[in-house]
Parts: structure tokens; sequence; C-alpha cells
């Protein structure tokens, strides 16, 4: 409630209570209900795309050989006159590039040209039915490409980046200029299978992936530069919600969460159905051979991301996991999103380790710290490493994070930076210093949204004194909606 | 975001019925006065009008049967309504590979359900003019399903989890709502020449 409006209210109150009717308290409570969120920034909409603009540095020094860019992506348009997406992960995908040159940062955003996005546009309505979002009746799916919003995350190969969404084909964007090139077809008779938004590298250069349809996976194996290398379909001993995977160098980890596909529904959320009694199912599967696979029994919990994952000498597997007690974020965290107002049920994700024995046993190590956004040293992917970093600060009843951290997995210890309420901190990605090897050796690179500026910032922090602040921080001239997962071109 | 690809296995009917398949060229389909009195334009179309009892969307005939099949109705058919309306459609395709299966239906319980087509045709993907043309239809309305048949193998791939893999459309190129395109969506009012370019997706 603002403060204007609240003593608005304890004025009336004070002035008579025989005055303050029923019917006033409700009008007043409707009132409040409508106002917006001070962080209804963060899923505006985008009208257009987002031409090149410079970025001005308005905090610290450009770091010396920090050159790339950025690529994220995200939802940047929600609403339409006869009809609007009512749920935070199907706006239309929008791609950013955040480009680091010469000491110089610039910010682009282009919309991902899909069907979907061009129904919406002809209609000028949301049509389209998605995760949360029901559609309606003048939705044209021919395939599931066409209910694709391209809107999750990036992989970056060659010239292009693919703007990856869960349920269908990436699609292919030009890195130089964000132009939409069309959807992927790994091989013609895998064409529209699902390939999910969290593809990962292993120390090999391949980049493995999944997606599934109910109690059914099909396993991505790619080479270095993006082209199929194979592909498997495996049974899954249920058909949890999996909006990620994660890989040692050696194994696939499936993480089988208790939110079981029980029935086809419109929007796919009507379909889940939460079962914590069942626990969490762990399956690990042998890269070289997918059909030797291995079971690990957890309590049940719910989790989107999970972290990169390592194989010990004695054959331990752990890897970390943004968790939470149940999918109500999922289910009505993300409608309250884009309502722009209101309360976000349940608590926020707190970062664990998950464990899995040579015995067979698993355990899960929750920590204080909350988290989500898990991200890692791209040199060590699916090696031994001991540091995440993840965005944090977010409080119960508010959505979204207003910070970060680096949490360090052998010491315990979390190291972490708080902007405050007028900042939404997004995904923060590990960029290795030039020739540097430590792990520590990275810089810490992601966007916010400023409420109090209403304006988009890029902030580059030191992997080892995350706690010191940004070393350096542009500030575009507009605020773009808040994205989830980017990728760094270096 | 995710599971909409098992809806959609449903999408295995777009194919027109594989029983109204027909193979041109000679090495197939023996020459005959029913197939020249069929073939239209440049030689690359088969057409005809599909008597061919359905057991179901995939069901799968041999040509042979097929052929004689239809040419007996064929020849039962002839003459008997009133003629007036020529649908013709081009296809536009991405790959001049394999063949493009036509199926038109004169009404809405033979589109969705498991009858039969009124007319079917196909025609070379590479030909020249990828158009078919169904000629002296009755006045009405109709619904046309095709797809791109880029293997020659009669069916409609899928990929494994049931989706297609091979191009399809419907007339008006009509999208459908997590099925094949409705009647209502696909259906066009034939009378004189109708032409319609379909793209192939």
């Amino acid at each position: 409630m603002t403060p204007s409006r609240r003593s608005f209210l304890m004025g009336a109150a004070a002035l008579s209570a025989a005055v303050a009717t029923p019917e006033m308290v409700r009008a007043a409570a409707a009132l409040d209900a409508a106002a917006t969120a001070d962080w209804a920034l963060a899923t505006r909409d985008l009208e257009s795309d987002l031409p090149r603009q410079t970025m001005r540095l308005i905090d610290g020094r450009a770091p010396a050989g920090l050159e790339g860019a950025l690529f994220r992506n995200g939802p940047g348009r929600f609403r339409r006159p006869g009809g609007s997406v009512t749920h935070w992960f199907d706006g239309d995908g929008l791609m950013r590039a955040f480009r680091i040159q010469d000491g110089q940062a610039t910010l682009e955003a282009r919309f991902a040209d899909t069907p979907k996005r061009r129904v919406e546009t002809e209609l000028d309505a949301v049509v389209t039915p998605g995760f949360g979002t029901r559609g309606d009746a003048r939705a044209r799916i021919g395939s599931n490409d066409d209910a694709n919003a391209a809107n999750t995350a990036v992989m970056a190969t060659g010239n292009q980046v693919w703007a990856l969404w869960e349920g269908g084909s990436p699609l292919a964007m030009d890195a130089a200029d964000l132009s939409t090139q069309g959807f992927v077809t790994l091989r013609d008779d895998l064409k529209g299978m699902p390939f999910q938004a969290h593809p990962r590298r292993a120390p090999d250069g391949s980049i493995w992936n999944v997606g599934t349809a109910g109690d059914r996976a099909v396993i991505w194996r790619l080479n270095p530069d993006a082209s199929l290398n194979r592909a498997e379909v495996i049974r899954l001993p249920r058909a949890s919600y999996m909006h990620d995977f994660t890989a040692t160098d050696r194994h696939v980890i499936l993480v089988l969460q208790p939110w079981v596909l029980e029935r086809q529904a419109l929007p796919i959320i009507n379909g889940l159905a939460w079962r914590p009694e069942a626990g969490t199912q762990v399956m690990v599967l042998d890269k070289d051979d997918l059909t030797q696979s291995r079971l690990y029994e957890l309590p049940g919990f719910f989790h989107f991301h999970l972290g990169d994952a390592w194989a010990e000498a004695d054959g331990t597997i752990r890897f970390d996991v943004a968790a939470s007690g149940d999918p109500r974020f999922a289910v009505d965290g993300a409608r309250v999103l884009v309502e722009g107002h209101g309360v976000v049920p349940g608590d926020p994700a707190r970062l664990a380790l998950i464990t899995l024995r040579p015995d067979g046993k698993a355990d899960m190590l929750t920590t204080d710290a909350i988290g989500e956004f898990p991200k890692a040293d791209p040199r060590r992917q699916g090696l031994k490493r001991r540091l995440t970093v993840h965005t944090g600060g977010e409080t119960a009843g508010r959505p979204l994070p207003t910070g970060l951290a680096v949490q360090d997995w052998e010491s315990g210890r979390s190291h972490g930076f708080t902007f405050g309420l007028h900042q939404i901190v997004e995904e923060t990605v590990f960029v290795p210093k030039p020739g540097a090897t430590a792990e520590t050796d990275a810089w810490l690179v992601g966007p916010s949204v400023n409420l109090k500026a209403g304006r988009t910032e890029l902030h580059v922090f030191d992997a080892a004194r995350v706690e010191d602040g940004p070393v350096a921080t542009w500030q575009a001239d507009t605020a773009l909606p808040a994205g989830f997962h980017g990728a760094w071109v270096g | 975001m995710g599971r909409e690809n098992s809806v959609l296995q449903v999408f295995t009917d777009v194919a027109p019925t594989a029983a109204t398949v027909v193979h041109e060229g000679e090495a197939v389909i023996p020459a005959s006065p029913m197939a020249k009195a069929n073939s239209r334009l440049q030689g690359q179309v088969i057409e005809g009008r599909s008597s061919v009892p359905m057991t179901g969307h995939h069901a799968m005939k041999t040509h042979s049967a097929l052929w004689s099949s239809a040419a007996l109705v064929a020849v039962a058919l002839a003459s008997t309504s009133a003629l007036a309306a020529d649908v013709a459609f081009d296809f536009d395709v991405a790959k001049p590979e394999g063949r493009i299966m036509v199926a038109l239906f004169d009404s809405e319980a033979n589109y969705g359900g498991e009858g039969q087509p009124a007319r079917y045709a196909m025609v070379e993907a590479a030909a020249p003019t990828t158009r078919v043309t169904f000629e002296n239809l009755p006045d009405g309305d109709y619904a046309m399903r095709a797809f791109h048949d880029l293997d020659g193998d009669g069916k409609m791939k899928t990929n494994p989890f049931g989706m297609p893999v091979e191009p399809y459309a419907f007339s008006n190129n009509a999208v459908g709502n997590m099925g094949p395109a409705s009647w209502e969506r696909a259906k066009f009012a034939a009378s004189g020449a109708v032409v319609q370019t379909i793209s192939l997706k």
C-alpha cells in the first residue's frame, strides 16, 4: 500500500468511525489491489525493439580486459488490448545484447520473431496457450513451435544466438543484429523435438541437453559446433516437470521432482499435481551408455534451477540447486508478477547442495542463503569447483531478487552484496579473466532494473570480492523488463 | 511451456488418409485409359475420386489395390451430379523432393472423421508447376489437407514424440489449434474457378 493511500484510509477512519462504512473499506481495498507495486517495472511491456544505444558509465571503471557480449533472454511483452499473458513465463521472447568493448558498453534488444508473436500482433491479443496462460479459441497452433515463445535462455554458437524455450526448437538469431533466422532442426527426423533452456557444455566441448514429453525424455548430445552428434529417447520413472538438468563430465543428471504431469491440460500448470510425499528422485545416466542409470531418493522439494555437477574420485556426485518447499511461485507467484501487484505466496528458494554417494544414499544440505539463478565458472563445467554465484535478497511476499552472492561450498561461506529494494537483480554470469585460471579470477556480469531511476543497469563485480559491490556500472536510458537467462560470449 | 508436444500428437491425423495415395509414373502404375483420363497438366498429377473404404486414418493399401478400386468406382461415379467448380491449389515447397499428397473433402464429417475424401491427387514436388486441379466439382463447401511426402514412403513421418516432421497444410493455409485445422477454418466455397496458393510447412 502506498503511503498516500494509507494516510487516506487512516484519515478517513480518524474522522469518524461511522463514516467508514463497509462499502468504503471494500472500495479502498479494491483500489489497493489495483495499485501497481514498486517492482512492476520488472514486468513492463516493451512496445518495440530497442535500437543499440550507448550506456553511460555511472560508477567505477571499466575493467581492463573485459571484452565481449552478454546475450540475455526473457519475456518482453505480456499485454495486448484483446487479451494478455497471465504468467511471467509466457511473454514474448526479447533478446538483449549488452556489448562491452574498449571500455564502452552498449545495449540493444530485439524480439524473437516467432509464429506466436506474429499471430498475436495480427490479432492484437494474446491467444496462445502456454505454461500458465490459458489462451483462447483464436490460437493457431499447428505444431509446438507455433506456441514457442523463445523467451527463456540463450545458447551462443558461431555467429548465432539460439533463443531457447522449453517445449520446442531453438530459434536461431543473428548475434550481430539479433534478427531472427528461424527454428533450428538438428536433424530432419527430429524436427520440433523439445530442446530445453539449459544446455550444458562438457569439458570436451560437447553440448548436452534434454527435452521432455510426459515420462519420456530426449537426451541431446551436440558437437562443439552445435551440430547433432546423437539424440536418444529414454523413459523416465515419472512424468516430472523439468526445467533444467545437470551434468558431470561423465553423467547426465535428471532431478525428478514431485510436481508431476497427471493429465494433458492447458495451460500446462493445470495438468501438474504436487505430490511431495512421493519425494524427489535423482536419475543419473552414464553419458557413454544412456541405458545405464541409477536412481537416488531425496525428500520432496521444488526447483527450477540446478548448478553444474561434478563427480569426485570415489564416485561421489555433487551439485547445487535453488530449492523451495512447493511450486506456489510457479503457479501463483508468476501470475502476480504479470499482474504487477499483490503478494507472492511461499518462501523464496534457498541454495542447497545435493550429494549422491557411491553406496546409493543421497543427501541434501540446505543453506541459509536465499538464492536463485545459480551460475558457476565455465572453465569448470562438469568438474570439481567450489563457487556458485546466485541472485539473493528476495524476501517473503515481495518477488524478485535485490542482490547477489557467491557461495563457497568448501568453506561454507557466503559473500553477498545487496543493492536494496530499489534494484531488481537479474542472473549474473561468470566471465573468466583473460589468461587466469583460479576460480576467483573472474568477473561477475549481470544487469539490474533500477526502479528508482527507471533504467536498466549493467554491473561488473570481482568474483573474489563481491561484497565490495560493483567495480563498474553502466546505465541505459530506459528500463527493459527483467530477463531470465543469459550467455557470455568473450 | 513444456508439454504441448504430447497434446499435439493428434497431429498424425493431418496426413491425407494414406489409403488415397496413388503413385505416379509408369513403373508403378500401368498405363491405362483411366490413368490418362485422370492425369492432368504436365503429366505430373494423378488424381481420382476416392472410393476406397477407410479402415482408419493410418490405413495403408497397396498401390495396385488402390488403383483398381479407384478406377472401378471412378467409372461408376462418372457424370452423376451437376459439375460446376474447378479448384486448383498451387503448392509452395521448400525442397523439390518427394511428392505432395492432396485430399479434398466435401463435408465436415468426412474431413474431420474417418470419412473419405471426395477427390485426391499427388504431384511431384520437383515438377515445374506444383499445381493440383480438381475439375468439375459440384458447387459447395470443400476443405483440403495436404502433406509433403519428402521421402516418398506414402506416410506422414513423425518425430519420436509423435509430431509431424514432414510439411503439411490445409486449404486457406489454415492452422489448427492444438490439432489439425478445423473444417471451420479450412473450408472454402467452390463455385466457378478457385485457386489457392498453399504453403507447406
